[in-house]
């Protein structure tokens, strides 16, 4: 027993030891420079990566002490990189950017790993002599993890030391204390950046090294890491390196534990904590009184150069254009084109919800998929148990998430900034967890085979079982199910639009402008940003329901991270704080995905590297791309003359 | 007469479309103390951002030791000498007062050799039992001496105080205004930034009154003190 509890202890550290180091890092950039770095976890994988790269050549004895000193460098110059070409023109903006930027790094590195090395996992060579095992307390067990613990608690202990008694450290601690006190102190704080962002990017890829040869090294190991490091970084404080060092072993133990005892809990338990933290004690346990979420507001689409009456035209044709889509099924294209488009107006929806709080109260949320999952999940659990009505069902989806958004948006909303983004992100991994474990919901492979009618009580019509003839042309099942989904977007948008023309929509701008202000104003900022957020999560819940309508599936993954991430790169793309941008943005997304996927199975390479120029080049998206060519097409007049007024209406295009 | 030591040649500065100050002039001689006195919102902030390079003018220059310091970021104009003491007093809260004191000093400045940590410590008696305290352990009178001496150990020939008073008991004030006396005489130039004209009066070879981004007003203490109609108008004093 006392043994057991041992060797589940050291298993605990082993990991614990890992978090450390990919904490640590992170948090000391947050703490520095105020970026939550997406990509630390893809930092990490390439360090395994790199490190087998080294191995192979040299062999698994000397090979991986090679590895373990030049793998981190290389990871480091990349890192050096990373913050000097495109983290550094983004200082002084929102930090939400840097959430978006990094995410589109994310995309990149990740397919970058794929197009040098091969899918699957493959195990790290290690040293011959770690294989061995030693007598812990009447425990054997495998020096390769006493290894990791020395040799990472031996690391983090020189971080520790080199922030605490050099000079470096002194102006890093300063610096994220306040960076303009350290410039004007005579220090160019700004030098600094680049290389606590490739000391972190080195910390990362030594725990993907001493991590790979524990377990073994996969393409995903970044993705399904850096959630838990997130959770770390946010328990311990933001920009605490003890906070780092104690919440990440803390963790490892607690996950080891549980996952002997009590298994169900395992993944869940850090996302509770992590949310109980950011209720409780935002700063976390070691940080220091909230930070500011310095630097401007979220850049969002300014309106266009066309006049109201020309864009409400254009509006109009659009819809027109969309409405005779399924038509040319048969003679023009086949029907996959149906079901691209269908998928498109449906995130479009999705994203239109999310456009809805971002663009317009400035809440990011980074766990958007949690209402778009949960309208799913509501829709194949009523179709396959309750009711075979679609109506019913994307009523009860819509309800459902509308009722989880109030509950998350009560629990998080007195969180702002990089605080909500987190909370929110810990909601959505705390529902994939639950969906991915229950019964109910089949686990991970998720619920099938879901149909339905249209009708109630039993009375209604099957999609595929009937047919409307317009000329040559038999619009059935999937065809008919377009307008459904169109209708439903066109539905939320004019929606939408409504409520932002409506005083409420003015108070929301407001707060998005400048919360205080709103306050002063004697508005209960609280109260509209929380209905707000039950609005574009029913949205968001009906699209996921929509979905699941059209397909009959649903499954953990729709409620990923990557899933939220997604999500936000369509608003950015097409344009924050304009609700058609964001429609526009889907229609780009899988319109690139569906082209690029035809040369090249990279894609997502080609769409992160076009996302991370957007952040960096084109913050407003794509519906400013006009307003921004106009200066420059009238030829003469210098761009900046006019910096273009927001649109009072924003009008109507479609 | 030989040059000023600091001069402002009608800079217009500001905040994007903002524009804070209009045409604004004003010198410092070698081992003075000048004040710029004004209401809440008059510029005076600015008028030290602008001058340390935090806020680049957007026209007229900066000048100090001859040299033009204009676009100079702050980084740089530290290590020429100037340095300043920010309204907050903006210390490092986490970080002990010894540390506060470490990170300045890099040896800068040129004229008064920057003063060693030991020797602040001297100056600065109420800190030298503190070394070890955490910058947010401080009393507001503390702190205020603490980033006076941070920007002296920095190298500071010319230090730009930004209302060092505020919010400080009367007899903090009192030891506040020794201090700077006693900098003063050491050669220290100082550059004071004040609401509490009082303090101005006290300390001030000469002073100027701002009002909306404009110098409205020059003059010795003493015919501050005589001129009602300034202090009036300007600074809601009535003496």
């Amino acid at each position: 027993m006392l043994g057991g509890l041992i060797q589940q202890l050291l298993d605990g550290l082993t990991i614990g030891v890992v978090y450390v180091l990919l904490a640590a890092g992170l948090s000391v950039i947050f703490g520095v420079m105020h970026v939550i770095n997406f990509a630390h976890g893809e930092l990490f994988a390439l360090g395994a990566y790199f490190a087998l790269a080294l191995i192979g050549p040299l062999g698994g004895g000397t090979g991986f002490f090679v590895a373990l000193l030049v793998a981190p460098l290389l990871v480091g110059v990349i890192g050096v990189l990373i913050e000097r070409f495109t983290v550094r023109p983004l200082y002084g903006r929102n930090p939400l950017y840097h959430i978006l930027l990094t995410f589109g790094l994310v995309l990149v590195i990740n397919d970058l790993i794929y197009v040098g090395w091969e899918p699957g996992s493959v195990s790290m060579p290690i040293p011959e002599f770690l294989r061995a095992t030693v007598d812990v307390l009447g425990a054997s067990y495998a020096l390769y993890n006493l290894f990791i613990i020395a040799f990472g608690g031996a690391m983090a202990f020189g971080v520790w030391a080199l922030l605490e008694y050099t000079k470096f450290g002194l102006i890093v601690r300063a610096g994220s204390q306040d960076r303009q006190m350290v410039r004007n102190l005579g220090i160019d704080i700004d030098r600094y950046y680049s290389l606590v962002f490739g000391m972190g990017a080195a910390l990362a890829a030594v725990a993907g090294i001493v991590l790979g040869g524990y377990q073994t090294v996969s393409p995903e190991m970044g993705t399904s890491i850096i959630i838990p490091a997130f959770v770390i970084v946010v328990l311990g404080g933001l920009g605490s390196f003890k906070g780092a060092v104690v919440a990440g072993l803390l963790v490892g133990i607690i996950q080891t534990v549980l996952r002997t005892h009590v298994p169900i809990l395992e993944g869940l338990v850090i996302f509770l904590l992590m949310i109980g933290i950011l209720l409780i004690r935002p700063q976390g346990l070691f940080g220091s009184e909230a930070h500011d979420d310095d630097g401007g507001e979220l850049l969002t689409g300014t309106g266009g150069v066309l006049d109201s009456q020309t864009r409400t035209r254009l509006a109009i044709a659009m819809v027109g254009l969309l409405a005779l889509v399924p038509l040319g099924v048969g003679t023009l294209y086949s029907p996959y084109v149906v079901s691209l488009v269908i998928e498109i107006l449906i995130w479009g929806l999705f994203a239109l919800s999310l456009d809805f709080v971002m663009g317009y109260t400035g809440l990011v949320s980074l766990g958007h998929a949690l209402f778009y999952g949960t309208g799913a999940y509501a829709v194949a659990i009523v179709l396959l148990n309750v009711s075979q009505s679609a109506f019913v069902a994307i009523a009860l989806a819509v309800l459902v998430s509308a009722g989880i958004a109030w509950f998350v948006g009560f629990l998080s909303i007195r969180v702002s900034g990089v605080y909500f983004a987190m909370i929110t992100l810990g909601f959505a991994e705390l529902f994939y967890n639950v969906v991915s474990r229950l019964e109910i919901t089949n686990g991970s492979d998720g619920l099938f085979g879901a149909s339905a009618y249209y009708g109630v009580a039993g009375v209604g019509v099957d999609l595929d079982s009937i047919a409307i003839f317009l000329g040559s042309v038999a619009l059935t099942g999937q065809m008919l199910f377009y307008y459904v989904a169109l209708a439903a977007l066109l539905g939320a948008f004019l929606l939408t639009r409504r409520m932002l023309q409506s005083p409420f929509g003015s108070v929301l701008k407001s707060i998005r402008e400048n919360e205080q202000r709103a306050t002063f104003l004697g508005y209960e900022t609280t109260v509209y940003k929380r209905r707000a957020f039950v609005v574009s999560g029913a949205l968001a819940g009906l699209a996921g329901g929509l979905f699941t309508l059209n397909t009959g599936y649903a499954t953990p993954s729709f409620a990923h991270w990557l899933h939220s991430g997604e999500v936000i790169v369509m608003v950015i793309l097409g344009g924050m704080g304009t609700l058609y941008g964001p429609i526009l943005g889907s229609f780009v997304f899988f319109g690139l995905e569906d082209v690029l996927t035809d040369f090249t199975a990279r894609w997502r390479l080609v769409l992160g590297t076009v996302f991370v120029l957007f952040v960096i080049f084109l913050p407003q998206g794509l519906v400013s791309l006009p307003s921004q060519l106009v200066p420059y097409l009238s030829g003469g007049s210098s761009p900046e003359t006019e910096p273009t007024p927001e649109d009072p209406g924003f009008g109507g295009d479609g | 007469m030989s040059d000023p030591l600091l001069s402002v040649d009608g800079i217009d500065s500001g905040y994007g479309e903002t524009k804070v100050l209009r045409d604004l002039s004003l010198s410092v001689d070698r081992g003075d103390v000048v004040s710029l006195v004004g209401r809440n919102g008059a510029g005076k902030t600015t008028t030290l951002r602008s001058i340390m390079g935090i806020v680049t003018p957007t026209a007229g220059s900066v000048t100090y030791r001859g040299e033009d310091v204009t676009t100079l970021p702050a980084t740089e104009t530290v290590k020429r000498g100037i340095s300043l003491v920010p309204e907050e007093r903006r210390i490092f809260p986490e970080l002990t007062v010894m540390e506060n004191l470490e990170i300045a000093d890099h040896g800068g400045g040129t004229e008064a050799d920057s003063l060693s940590i030991a020797e602040a410590l001297e100056t600065f008696e109420n800190l030298r039992e503190r070394t070890d305290n955490a910058g947010s352990s401080l009393s507001g009178g503390e702190q205020q001496m603490l980033a006076i001496a941070r920007a002296l150990v920095g190298g500071a020939d010319l230090v730009l105080l930004d209302e060092p008073t505020e919010g400080l008991a009367p007899y903090i004030v009192q030891d506040l205004m020794d201090v700077v006396r006693e900098l003063n005489e050491q050669g220290i130039t100082v550059l004071l930034v004040e609401q509490n004209v009082h303090v101005c009066l006290e300390l001030a070879d000469r002073n100027y009154v701002i009002d909306q981004g404009e110098i409205v007003y020059e003059g010795t203490s003493d015919d501050l003190a005589d001129n009602d109609e300034v202090l009036d108008r300007y600074l809601g004093v009535s003496v």
